[in-house]
Formats: structure tokens, C-alpha cells, sequence
């Protein structure tokens, strides 16, 4: 045989087909004693957490008592783990730090430069310009 | 200052000039370097002539013994044909059936496990479906390469199966003979599936090849 | 209807086994990491805890085997991976969540040396340290047999619809590059399925519920890694991406039990979404010939490659453009720093251009049926 084969693996794009919700376990984590927690003791009382899981029902919502600052761990499926400490903060900004672990892919930021506005797996519709290729009068 | 034109465009229309090959083709014993006279390859182990081939033994043969009428399926001439060459015969000059038979066997391996998951006898279903008998070796033997040659065999459409024996005074073992024989009904199979679409290969497969009322089906044939 | 209305609902409840432990924290793990450690042979010796303690966590084991060796649906419905990952992957509501857990428990594989044991019901001793002893009649095996039919049924009636021309080889790569072991595993772990990885001890300490167990892939991993020297046991081994793997095809089974349609759909929003340019799976050795080949056996005239622009032929950096033409017709076309080179690759343009093609079909229109690769 001539034809000979180098294995590709396909790639996973999220959403082209099903979306799968990225952002799988949220742990609120809070220490009954520490005035660190009053936002987060204020949260976990009141029906917010309740509403915001009813809401997210892709998510699993784990509540933690420990001595120390609260924290919300977020786990992801792509493997990461993204941490937000919210010592002294009240209920509020609480939720809205929920609300961004909850929209994150969980991937690393990153700063994508000024002109990298696409990024794409698929091939240039129009072909890469070519002076060769090109008609005579835009030839160089 | 460097020239501005540096791309030459050669012109696109061409002269055609007619060649004349005179090439000598050889019929007896193999010469390397020579070519071959095609009427020297162009048969199967059986001595039937590709080339001037009788519709009548080969075609509706197969349509009459694996009853395609009765099944309403409509295959032309090319595509049985197709079906009962191998990938061995004339050197993959002619039409081969090795991806209707990649196609076919992987539809006949997901009906007859489907087969046993209906027919199974155990308490434990799920949506009615036995899911624990599967993979033993009564559900294996179903579409196993010995079950369909024989059955292949039984319906005398061996012979005319279009195929290089690797060595033509060895035995059936050495030629592989199985291997290629089992590969017609699963093309067969794909054939159906890819021009009559799924329902009606789902209806001969279950019907036909799977009906323990048919004698030629490949659950008598497995137990006998 | 029921299910969909009743699940954000559990998810809302709040799990608090963790708040439950009393006591120093730090002193509690050295304490289960001692144990998890001998957890082997803790009923021999029943040595770090007290009588009442063992007798607690034999009900405890007892109590896992019976859940996991038959879920009964009120224990699934308590589980909230389990419920979460239902939600995630938008299984109907028929796709019951004792089944969903059945999809999560794999067959497991005994040591060869316990396999040889004469007595076989002298379970204790095999090393089961984070799940029990699977029910043959309990698990994915077959389901895990059916789905990968499917799969592979699937799979190659869609390559074969998209790229009729595609040789074998090339096939068969294409449809391991979606549906082999490593790829199924990467889909399982894109759904977020975890596995259990910590010693029932542990679980049994930190009083744990059974339920949230079952939300989670159980299997026995036998395999030994590259560090050990040896990576495979025996033939019926489970490594962690198998085990992946069988829980997405006992997944894709279970929804064609419900309706045929449904794993179909499954598999095109899961599976065949995803991106594979097979033009990248060839590997050409002698594109020049091969064209000829199969312009010969497809009754076209001679190919000829001729060069049609080139640029600064006797500078550094050459290039050329060479189409390749079979009669008047261009097959392909290739560049390259020198004339040989864009040869190669006007040849290798011509047969990805013949073997990629992709029909489009009409409506009534006979569908293309290949007639195989050529064979140099």
C-alpha cells in the first residue's frame, strides 16, 4: 500500500453539537466563628443559594465548615480548580462572584492581543492571497 | 532597482501530440518486468471469465438464492458484482468490495447483538432489553467469519466469488479462504444498506439472516 | 417531566457530611490515612478500631455492596453527581438514574493470583480499597458490548456518507480518531465524570452517604504504570481511560433502549461535532505513481506535471508552482522550493482532492458507492 496514516486525534468543540455545562461543582466554604464569614453565614441562611442551584441545575453545590476565611471552589471539566476568597464581603458581592465562577470555562485567562480577534480550527473561506495566484493588474 | 516582473506565466493550452505504445504482453509463466496478459488474470480460482460474464449464473443467482425480490431490494448488476470481487482479484484493477464489507459487517455485528438482547432470558432489563448474555459465545458464533462462509457456502454462491488464491496448490488455510469468502455477504449487506437504505437492510438482516424459520439463516447454520 | 421538575430541586440541598466530623480536623485524616493504608486487612486484624467502630463499618461495606450491585432509583435520586451529570448531558427522563449508575459501574477485574484461588467466595481478601465487588449482573459489561456496536456502526456509515472515496486505512483512522478508548475517555472526562478514588474507609469515617458514590466512575484499576516496569497484568485489565471509555458507550446503549433515534442523536451532538480534517490522516510515498495508477483505472489520460509560475530560480529562495494535468484538466497543484519538490505536491494535491471528495446529494439521487483504493 502507498497511503500510509498519521493518527489524529478530533477535537472537542463545546457547543457545535451539545454544550456541556464547563463548570460542574461549586464548594462554599465558611467558618462559623470568624467575623470573615458574616457575608457568607448572611448568604448561606437566606434562600439565595437556594434559588441560584434551582436556577443551575448543572451544578452540584457542596456547603463546607472550616475554620479560616470563606472561600468558593469552583471545579471545572476541563480538570481545573478555581478558587475565589470572599472574606468580609457581603451577601451581594457574594453572588455575583458565584455568577462568575458559574460563567467561567474554567480555562486560564489569558490576554489575547489586539488583532487575535479569531481563532479558528476551520481553513480560510477566501485561501491566503497569493502574488502568483493573483489577477495581473494586483500583481506586484 | 530590482525588476518589478520577476513571475514568469507560462501559457495554459497545449499542443497534444499522439504516442503510439507498442507493448508486448505476456501469457505463460511469470517474467518479471513483463506485463501480463489481463485474459491470463482476469478469472477467479473457479475458471468464470470476469470479463464475459453470464448475468444469468452470477447476478440472479445471488438475487434468486438470497431472495432479494421477495425483500424488494433493488441492486444493480455493478454493485452485486462489486460486491463478490475481493480486494486479490486482477490486483484492485476492477471494482472491490472492501469498504461495503468494512460497512455491512459493522451492521450486522450491532442487528445480531440486538438480536440476542430481544431474545434473551433473564430477569434483569433494562427497558426491556437483556443486556447480560451478550458476548458469549453463542451471540459471537452468530456473525463469526466460519458461520457466514458456511452459510455462503450452503447457498453455492462460493463459486462465483472473484479472487486470487495466494497459492493455488495450497489448501483453503493457507489461501485464506474464509477470510475472503465471508467478506461477500457482509458487502452484500453494506450494498443494501448504502442504496435501499437502513429499513430495509434492518428487514432482511432480521428477517432473513436472523429468522430461525429460514433455513439459510445464519442462527440455523451456527447451530447445526 | 416529573424528573426534570424534581432535580434542581436535589441540587439545591445542600450537602453537609463534611460539618458533621467533630473534633480536630488534622487529628481525623492522620487517623483515616492509617487506616486507608491497612484497609486490606482491617477485618483480619481489626486492630486500630474499636469493636463497635468495625461492627459499624462492616454494615457500612454491606450496605454499599447491596446499593451498588442493584441502585434502587430513591438512593439515586438522593445523589447529586449523579443527578448533576444527568442534567449535563440532557438525558431524557426516562434515562433512569439507577441505570445512569449502572452506566458507572465496571466489571471488576480480579489480581491473577486471587483468580486462582481455590476458594472463591473468599472475597475479603481481594483489594478492593474505594469500591466493592461488582455484581456480574449489575454493571456496564454489556451494555458497554452494545454500545460500541453502535458506535461503530455509526461512526463508519457517517465517514462513509461524508468521504465515500476514503481508502481503508484512512478510515480506520478517522473513525479511531473519534471513537478510540483515549478519545471516548477525553468525552467522559468533558462531561465531568469523576471517579472514586478515595478508600471506603475514609467515606465510612467521615460519614459519608452511600449516594454520592454513586455519581461517581467505580472501577478497580489493575494496571500497573511505566514506572513499575510492567504495564499490563492480565488481558482483562482496567486502566482509568478504559473505564471512561465503557461508561460513554454503556451511556450511548442504554438511550437506544429508549429509542434508536435518540442514541443516533446522541452521537452526532456528542461525537461527530466534534473536528477531524481527515486531508491531515494521509501520508503519501509515491504520490506520482499512485496518480498515474489511478488515472489509468479511471480511463483519464496520462497525468503530466508542468511548471506554470516560478520565482527566482537562481536566487535562495526558489519557488515554483507545478500543476499536475491529465489531458487538458488540472488535477492539482502543488509549490515548492524546487521542482521536484512542487511535483510531490501537485501529485499529493490531485489524490487528496480524488479521495477527500465529499458528494453533495440530492434529494433521490443514487448514493455513491466507491469502488476501493488503488492498489500500487
Amino acid at each position: 500500500m502507498v497511503v500510509k496514516v498519521v493518527q489524529q486525534a478530533s477535537i472537542a468543540r463545546n457547543g457545535v453539537g451539545a454544550f456541556v455545562f464547563p463548570c460542574k461543582k461549586i464548594t462554599l466554604q465558611y467558618c462559623n466563628w470568624g467575623g470573615s464569614s458574616d457575608g457568607m453565614r448572611q448568604f448561606l441562611t437566606s434562600e439565595r443559594l437556594d434559588k441560584f442551584a434551582m436556577g443551575n441545575p448543572y451544578m452540584q453545590f457542596d456547603v463546607l465548615r472550616k475554620p479560616g476565611h470563606p472561600l468558593l471552589r469552583a471545579e471545572y471539566t476541563n480538570g481545573r480548580e478555581k478558587v475565589i476568597c470572599v472574606r468580609n464581603l457581603s451577601s451581594e458581592c457574594i453572588e455575583t462572584k458565584l455568577k462568575l465562577l458559574r460563567d467561567s470555562s474554567g480555562d486560564q485567562l489569558r490576554r489575547w492581543t489586539k488583532n487575535d480577534n479569531v481563532r479558528t480550527l476551520n481553513s480560510s473561506v477566501r485561501g491566503i492571497w497569493s502574488p502568483i495566484h493573483a489577477a495581473k493588474q494586483h500583481k506586484v | 532597482m530590482f525588476p518589478r516582473s520577476i513571475i514568469k506565466q507560462t501559457s495554459l493550452s497545449f499542443k497534444t501530440i499522439s504516442i503510439r505504445n507498442i507493448t508486448f504482453l505476456n501469457n505463460g509463466s511469470r517474467i518479471c518486468g513483463i506485463r501480463r496478459d489481463p485474459s491470463s488474470y482476469m478469472k477467479n480460482p473457479n475458471g468464470l471469465e470476469y470479463n464475459s460474464l453470464n448475468k444469468n449464473i452470477c447476478q440472479d443467482k445471488v438475487r434468486s438464492i438470497l431472495q432479494f425480490d421477495k425483500f424488494n431490494i433493488k441492486l444493480s448488476d455493478e454493485i452485486i458484482l462489486q460486491c463478490l470481487t475481493h480486494k486479490s482479484f486482477a490486483h484492485g484493477k476492477v471494482p472491490y468490495n472492501e469498504k461495503l464489507y468494512l460497512l455491512g459487517a459493522q451492521f450486522l455485528k450491532l442487528r445480531t447483538s440486538i438480536h440476542s438482547l430481544k431474545n434473551g432470558n433473564s430477569t434483569n432489563l433494562i427497558n426491556g432489553m437483556n443486556f447480560t448474555n451478550l458476548g458469549n459465545i453463542t451471540n459471537k458464533s452468530l456473525n463469526s467469519k466460519k458461520n457466514i462462509t458456511k452459510l455462503i457456502k450452503i447457498a453455492g454462491i462460493d463459486d462465483i466469488i472473484f479472487w486470487k488464491m495466494r497459492d493455488p496448490s495450497g489448501n483453503a488455510k493457507i489461501n485464506g479462504e474464509d477470510r475472503v469468502i465471508h467478506t461477500v455477504l457482509n458487502s452484500l449487506i453494506g450494498a443494501i444498506l448504502t442504496t435501499n437504505g437502513t429499513q430495509i437492510a434492518t428487514q432482511y438482516v432480521d428477517d432473513f439472516l436472523l429468522n430461525k424459520n429460514n433455513e439459510l439463516s445464519l442462527i440455523n447454520i451456527a447451530t447445526e | 417531566m416529573l424528573l426534570s421538575r424534581r432535580i434542581p430541586a436535589l441540587c439545591g440541598r445542600r450537602a453537609i457530611w463534611n460539618s458533621t466530623s467533630k473534633g480536630n480536623n488534622a487529628d481525623i485524616m492522620s487517623t483515616v490515612r492509617h487506616l486507608s493504608r491497612s484497609a486490606v486487612n482491617l477485618e483480619s486484624k481489626g486492630m486500630k478500631l474499636s469493636e463497635s467502630e468495625l461492627q459499624g463499618y462492616k454494615t457500612y461495606y454491606k450496605e454499599l455492596q447491596e446499593t451498588i450491585n442493584n441502585v434502587p432509583e430513591e438512593i439515586a435520586l438522593q445523589s447529586q453527581p449523579l443527578i448533576t451529570l444527568h442534567n449535563r448531558l440532557e438525558l431524557p427522563a426516562s434515562f433512569k438514574l439507577s441505570i445512569l449508575s449502572r452506566c458507572l459501574t465496571c466489571r471488576s477485574s480480579k489480581l491473577p493470583t486471587f483468580a486462582l484461588d481455590k476458594d472463591k467466595n473468599n472475597t475479603h481478601l481481594q483489594a478492593f480499597p474505594n469500591t466493592v465487588e461488582s455484581n456480574d449482573l449489575f454493571d456496564n459489561h454489556g451494555l458497554n458490548i452494545f454500545g460500541k456496536n453502535i458506535l461503530g456502526f455509526h461512526i463508519t456509515k457517517y465517514l462513509l456518507k461524508k468521504y465515500p472515496r476514503l481508502p481503508t486505512v484512512v478510515l480506520n483512522a478517522a473513525i479511531d480518531s473519534y471513537i478510540s478508548q483515549d478519545m471516548l475517555a477525553n468525552i467522559a472526562r468533558s462531561w465531568g465524570i469523576e471517579k472514586e478514588d478515595t478508600a471506603i474507609v475514609e467515606r465510612y469515617l467521615l460519614n459519608e452517604p452511600i449516594s454520592l458514590t454513586l455519581g461517581k466512575l467505580r472501577y478497580f484499576n489493575n494496571t500497573l504504570g511505566k514506572i513499575d516496569g510492567i504495564e499490563r497484568l492480565n488481558k482483562g485489565n482496567f486502566s482509568e481511560n478504559a473505564a471512561l471509555a465503557l461508561t460513554v458507550r454503556s451511556i450511548i446503549a442504554v438511550l437506544w433502549t429508549i429509542k434508536p433515534e435518540l442514541a443516533e442523536k446522541f452521537i452526532n451532538k456528542h461525537i461527530t461535532s466534534r473536528k477531524l480534517d481527515v486531508s491531515k490522516l494521509f501520508l503519501f510515498e509515491q504520490p506520482a505513481r499512485e496518480l498515474s495508477k489511478l488515472c489509468e483505472r479511471e480511463g483519464l489520460e496520462k497525468p503530466v506535471s508542468r511548471l506554470t509560475a516560478e520565482s527566482g530560480r537562481l536566487s535562495k529562495a526558489p519557488v515554483f508552482i507545478v500543476g499536475v494535468f491529465s489531458g487538458e484538466e488540472k488535477l492539482g497543484e502543488g509549490f515548492g522550493s524546487s521542482l521536484k519538490e512542487a511535483k510531490a505536491r501537485a501529485a499529493t494535491d490531485a489524490l487528496l482532492k480524488w479521495y477527500c471528495y465529499e458528494p453533495v446529494l440530492h434529494e433521490g439521487q443514487a448514493p455513491i458507492i466507491d469502488h476501493g483504493t488503488v492498489i500500487v
